[in-house]
């Protein structure tokens, strides 16, 4: 019989199985995540998410045909909302991915030679960008480039790396000193070597509970661009659009700006309460436990 | 390897695999589109961007694939100036006249122009300008003539079809129901003469909602925007007015004649008019005002491009020398360009200083205009009190106006600037407001049941043009235009758009205006008739059951992280397809 | 290392991050074609104008130049020139600025004095059903998007109950009837001093939604904080002992466990002020509060550059200069955090 080594990863499932919100907050991201892919197949009203105008049906509230009733050219919100999810998602992966690749490796680097000059150069370039409130970047560089959700994305991510950086930086400088990077120093492994095996894997764990519940954030962020009128453009169906197209019509025809803004509280409450429940699992006093199994 | 792993990727490698293989089906099954165009609009205009919309699924069904891109008004601009066949092929663009002709329209949208300005179509027909040019000056002298010459030129315009008329927009403002006396007119967009209307009993103050900042500039020789409802009229005046009917009204000019040639004009003026600093108005004033106007050659100056000179054989006589025949009377009651101003301000300096002591550009010092203001040298019924840049103007009427205060009016102006149409919406149904415009055109019918307040709907002078680039392809072959024209769903605009606030348009000039041909030919929404033209220019435009099928590709969005297929694709069989087939989203 | 030499190396640093700022910030805006002396002349320009408008706005000097001319006007103050008023764009931020920090505090007065004791109280009764209603609300608050909160708040409050305002600081007739002379630019505190009460009323009435709708991320994040900190602190030995020695446990909650949890809470509510920032931009844009944010926002659709640039460096300044202040004051607290 093979003895069963508890990973990371076993761990972590045990301890998210426990807490019903953590499961409940993965269910609904699960069902965000088959919405975005499935959105042109479950949809309604499939043409209406391309953008194609409905005359006739404009403004209807909400009943069983228009679960969200419909917006200003007659399209059925439901589906609209359906397609949303898709490009939030989306958005949201791209944003969080982007700010990884840039932040990552610089925070490991400056973590590992840190006190060193470059270490100092990064720090210093951080702050500058850690200076300013995330959206007010944002907006500063979105105008520059051109109002679309691409350039929103990479508006974002260009205001979000600064934080990984830190975060992989603190890391990177708390595992330089431990016993395995200097018995593989003691080696002859090479430096970067040792940066990008050893020590940028092992330093994963806390980024990820941030990446997941960044993902939430850049959803936020992003669709609060959208709203400004900074992102995405008509007829894109992105919620933070949809909410600020809708903001003319809320005394008489409010669903068009409500939904749109529920789907985004949902999708980024439960990537954020899964995060906290990432959080929880990968407390340190939990290694403790390990140890003793 | 366990054997959980290897089923596990035998599932994950069955689904990649068969949605690869679903896609390339579908890429190669769906029908490619014939041309792609951009379009280009306002982007804070709803309106605009609901006509955009309506467009792409239209020509979607033809086979063309329309990008809409919203842009902001110097953008937009920018591009068109740019090299022509790297600017837009459609140019969304509202228009409406500072000369009240039709020729304004013609002029300004058609005319050749060396650097282009305004004449985003590109269009260069020198016999189109001469027709216009010549009808122009035969307007004032031997008008059945120049509307016959107009007549021609907008024929001409119809079948090059250089821009797609899309429709005459009518002002909706909303007046509260208690006010008497509101008279709409289309040649001064959004002003409310506020000393022909009678105030409900107890009611001193107007209140007007803004939707725009309204003051960018408070010198009456440059000022170009929408300080115009402050200005016009209640301000400043000029010689002349327009009324609603197109009649030519005396203000300050009592009387007009003109010789035979039409070049030689003589105003006679009142003679109990003060300006505002309590200088008596006279005709040295008129030609100071004028000749200011003309000599700092901004804003809408160019209305007095016909004047030679100007002389004044009596202090209650102006006579203008032109250049060429114009029908000065209904120039000089051009909603810009046309007040008289006190002579009193030519103590400040020259022009340059003037204009700086009437509007700083630093800002007015301590942020607000305050007080028995200098900076308004006007005749009119109200002087302006109080101005906080981007937020408030106060007018307060002027004791000494020559009109005399006999009876009821208002005393105070109170134009505040609101941004949000629903608020203003709430003020004017909850009687904060008195009066107010550019609400959602869905609200209106409500707002007009209401007990408090009422829409004053009337067809206006501005209309929405379409711009279509003749020196870019595909829109340079004319068939390719004209089957743009017959594809605008121009019903469907009005009823969903507009809701009923607005026609069609019949050609460049809004009815109302001198030139506007009643049954000139319009195209209609005639898809048949569109697939007829594209391919007689060569092209193979889609069936209606080729749309369907490209509707059906958009499978071939399933996974999302296929949007890579796309370029794959396009290296492959150099054929390119946009995200998504048949429409392009600005992913 | 000493007090003095933290500090110094700090200002260096702030000093430095503004000067970056700025730097980015300005290149950002020219480097993108646009057209600002269009924007200048406004509609239906002749190209004389154009010409005209184009040299005064010293757009036809080399980009080095314009940096230059930009950074030594910063020094001294001037931010440029809003192309669409024409105004002073600093003295247009620092007449709307006592808006934004009106609306800023009180949100944070609400987060603070509705945190606390959620924090509290989640901490005194941990994994009780308490505890995870809190810590859902307190997550909710960080994900809810400020500006659909703000919209939903329109739609019930005023749209369908009629009982707050819709937008603005202040009704029409009040700034008509009974204005409120401008001493601070707070409005509650300027009605207060001039006893204009129906004005006092109205402003407060104004307030209640935008603030609220503010206050739900640091009211999440403070909620958390003050429960991390509690529980900490709890489990302290010092409070063992109290416990044991028979004190009563609302004492020690009180007296004990709060004050010891609370700095640690309140230093990180540092951070909560850039999304309160954040915040106050979206709401003021939804509520036409006509402080900074509006004017940020309406400089947004008009593409006014240099009130962007403006207003961003403007905010980058504030910012920095509060996060130098918490960490000055930080570091004179906890001598650790020096190093």
């Amino acid at each position: 019989m093979k003895r069963r080594r508890f990973g990371e990863l076993e761990i972590i499932a045990h301890v998210l199985r426990s807490d019903p919100l953590s499961m409940f907050a993965l269910a609904i991201i699960l069902i965000i995540i088959f919405t975005a892919v499935f959105a042109p197949l479950i949809a309604p009203y499939k043409s209406d998410i391309w953008g194609t105008p409905r005359p006739g049906y404009k403004f209807l509230p909400p009943s069983l045909s228009h679960l969200f009733g419909t917006d200003y050219l007659g399209r059925d919100v439901f589906s609209l909302v359906l397609m949303g999810a898709r490009i939030s998602l989306m958005a949201g992966l791209v944003v969080v991915t982007l700010s990884l690749l840039i932040g990552c490796p610089l925070g490991v680097i400056a973590g590992y030679f840190r006190g060193t000059a470059l270490d100092e150069t990064i720090m210093r370039i951080t702050d500058m960008f850690l200076a300013l409130p995330p959206l007010l970047l944002a907006i500063a560089i979105a105008a520059t480039l051109g109002y679309s959700l691409t350039n929103a994305m990479i508006a974002t991510a260009i205001s979000w790396w600064p934080w990984y950086t830190r975060l992989m930086r603190a890391q990177a400088a708390s595992l330089r000193e431990r016993p395995f990077v200097e018995a593989a120093r003691g080696l002859g492994v090479g430096e970067l070597p040792i940066v990008f095996r050893h020590i940028l894997p092992n330093s994963l764990a806390p980024i990820i509970v941030q990446a997941t519940m960044d993902v939430g954030s850049a959803i936020l962020l992003t669709s609060a661009l959208s709203f400004l009128g900074l992102g995405a453009q008509p007829p894109t169906p992105e919620w933070g659009l949809m909410v600020n197209l809708g903001r003319t019509y809320i005394r008489n025809y409010w669903w068009y700006a409500t939904f749109p803004g529920l789907a985004i509280f949902v999708t980024v409450m439960a990537f954020n309460l899964l995060g906290d429940g990432l959080r929880k699992a990968l407390d340190p006093r939990l290694r403790i436990i390990r140890r003793l199994l | 390897m366990e054997k959980k792993t290897v089923a596990a990727i035998a599932v994950v490698a069955i689904i990649v695999i068969g949605a690869i293989a679903g896609y390339y089906y579908l890429v190669v099954m769906a029908p490619k589109p014939i041309m792609k165009l951009l379009l280009t609009y306002h982007i804070t205009d709803p309106d605009e961007m609901k006509v955009a919309e309506l467009m792409k699924a239209e020509l979607k069904e033809l086979g063309i694939e329309l990008e809409i891109r919203g842009m902001e008004w110097d953008a937009q601009w920018a591009l068109a100036k740019s090299d022509p066949t790297k600017a837009q092929h459609i140019f969304v663009m509202y228009w409406w006249p500072t000369i009240l002709s039709g020729y304004d329209f013609l002029v300004n949208c058609f005319h050749t122009e060396e650097e282009i300005f305004f004449n985003d179509a590109y269009y260069y027909n020198s016999d189109f300008d001469d027709l216009i040019d010549i009808g122009y000056s035969e307007e004032a002298t031997n008008s059945t003539h120049a509307m016959e010459l107009y007549k021609e030129a907008q024929e001409m315009l119809i079948d090059d079809c250089p821009a797609i008329f899309f429709y005459d927009v009518d002002n909706t403002h909303v007046i509260n129901e208690a006010i008497i006396g509101y008279v709409d007119n289309p040649a001064y967009p959004h002003v409310a003469l506020c000393y022909d209307l009678t105030p409900p009993a107890g009611e001193t103050t107007f209140y007007r909602a803004e939707p725009a900042v309204i003051v960018t500039d408070l010198d009456p020789s440059t000022q170009f925007s929408n300080e115009i409802v402050i200005i016009c009229g209640n301000m400043y005046e000029s010689l002349t007015w327009v009324n609603p009917d197109g009649e030519v009204v005396g203000v300050l000019a009592t009387n007009w004649t003109y010789s035979d040639d039409g070049l030689v004009w003589n105003f006679t003026l009142r003679d109990d008019v003060k300006f505002h600093d309590q200088t008596p108005m006279n005709s040295t004033a008129v030609k100071l005002s004028i000749e200011r106007t003309t000599r700092m050659g901004m804003g809408a100056s160019f209305i007095w491009a016909c004047v030679n000179n100007i002389t004044t054989p009596d202090p209650y006589l102006v006579q203008f020398n032109l250049n060429f025949p114009a029908p000065l009377d209904r120039i000089a009651a051009a909603s810009y360009a046309s007040w008289i101003f006190s002579p009193k301000v030519f103590e400040q300096g020259n022009d340059t200083q003037i204009h700086e002591w009437l509007y700083p550009s630093a800002g007015p010092p301590g942020g607000i205009f305050a007080g028995d203001s200098p900076y308004d040298v006007g005749t009119g019924p109200y002087y302006l009190d109080e101005y906080v840049p981007g937020g408030k103007v106060v007018l307060k009427k002027f004791a000494d106006y020559w009109g005399g205060w006999e009876g009821s009016h208002y005393e105070t102006i109170y134009n505040e600037y609101v941004e949000e149409a629903a608020t203003r919406k709430e003020g004017i149904l909850g009687g904060t407001y008195d009066f107010t415009y550019m609400l959602a055109k869905e609200d209106l019918e409500s707002v007009d049941a209401s007990a408090v307040a009422k829409v004053v709907d009337i067809s206006s002078f501005q209309n929405l043009l379409g711009f279509l680039n003749t020196k870019r392809e595909p829109t340079d072959n004319v068939l390719v235009r004209q089957a743009l024209a017959y594809a605008v769903p121009y019903q469907t605009i009005i009823d969903e758009v507009l809701v009923g606030y607005g026609v069609q348009s019949r050609g460049p000039i809004p009815a109302g205006l001198f030139g506007h041909i009643a049954d000139l030919f319009r195209y209609s929404y005639n898809l048949t008739k569109a697939r007829e033209l594209l391919t007689e220019a060569g092209y193979e435009p889609w069936t209606s059951s080729m749309s369907m099928a490209a509707l059906l590709a958009y499978a071939d969005s399933l996974i999302p992280c296929f949007y890579i297929m796309p370029y794959l694709v396009k290296r492959k069989w150099g054929y390119s397809p946009t995200y998504p087939r048949g429409l392009s989203y600005p992913f | 290392m000493g007090l003095l030499t933290y500090v110094s190396k700090r200002i260096i640093l702030s000093v430095l991050v503004i000067l970056g700022t700025i730097s980015i910030t300005f290149f950002l805006s020219r480097v993108v074609p646009s057209h600002p002396e269009v924007l200048w002349v406004g509609q239906h320009p002749r190209p004389e104008q154009i010409a005209r408008a184009r040299e005064m706005l010293g757009l036809d000097k080399p980009l080095y130049v314009q940096y230059f001319s930009y950074l030594t006007n910063f020094l001294r103050g001037d931010l440029g020139q809003s192309i669409r008023f024409k105004s002073n764009i600093l003295s247009d931020i620092l007449f709307r600025l006592p808006a934004t920090m009106e609306l800023v505090i009180a949100s944070f007065i609400i987060a603070l004095a509705l945190g606390i004791p959620l924090g509290v109280i989640s901490a005194v009764k941990e994994n009780k059903l308490v505890d995870h209603l809190t810590r859902t609300v307190s997550i909710a608050g960080a994900s809810i998007p400020v500006f659909w909160l703000g919209i939903v708040f329109q739609i019930v409050f005023f749209g369908m109950l009629g009982i707050l305002p819709l937008t603005g600081r202040i009704s029409p007739e009040i700034a008509l009837e009974n204005p409120i002379t401008r001493i601070t630019g707070f409005y509650l505190i300027d009605s207060l001093v001039t006893g204009n009460w129906p004005a006092f009323a109205d402003a407060l009435v104004h307030l209640i939604l935008p603030a609220i709708t503010i206050a739900a991320y640091p009211l999440g994040l403070c909620t958390r904080m003050v429960r991390a900190s509690m529980i900490e602190v709890l489990r302290e030995n010092y409070i063992r002992a109290a416990r044991a020695s028979g004190i009563p446990e609302r004492t020690i909650v009180f007296r004990f466990a709060l004050k010891n949890s609370i700095v640690p809470a309140l230093t990180a509510l540092g951070l909560s002020f850039a999304y309160s920032i954040t915040g106050a931009f979206l709401v003021e844009f939804i509520f036409s509060w006509g402080g900074i944010g509006s004017y940020l926002t309406y400089a947004l659709s008009s593409i006014d550059y240099p009130v962007i640039v403006g207003v961003t460096i403007f905010i980058c300044v504030f910012y920095v200069a509060i996060n130098l202040i918490l960490d000055i004051f930080q570091a004179v607290i906890d001598p650790r955090v020096r190093y």
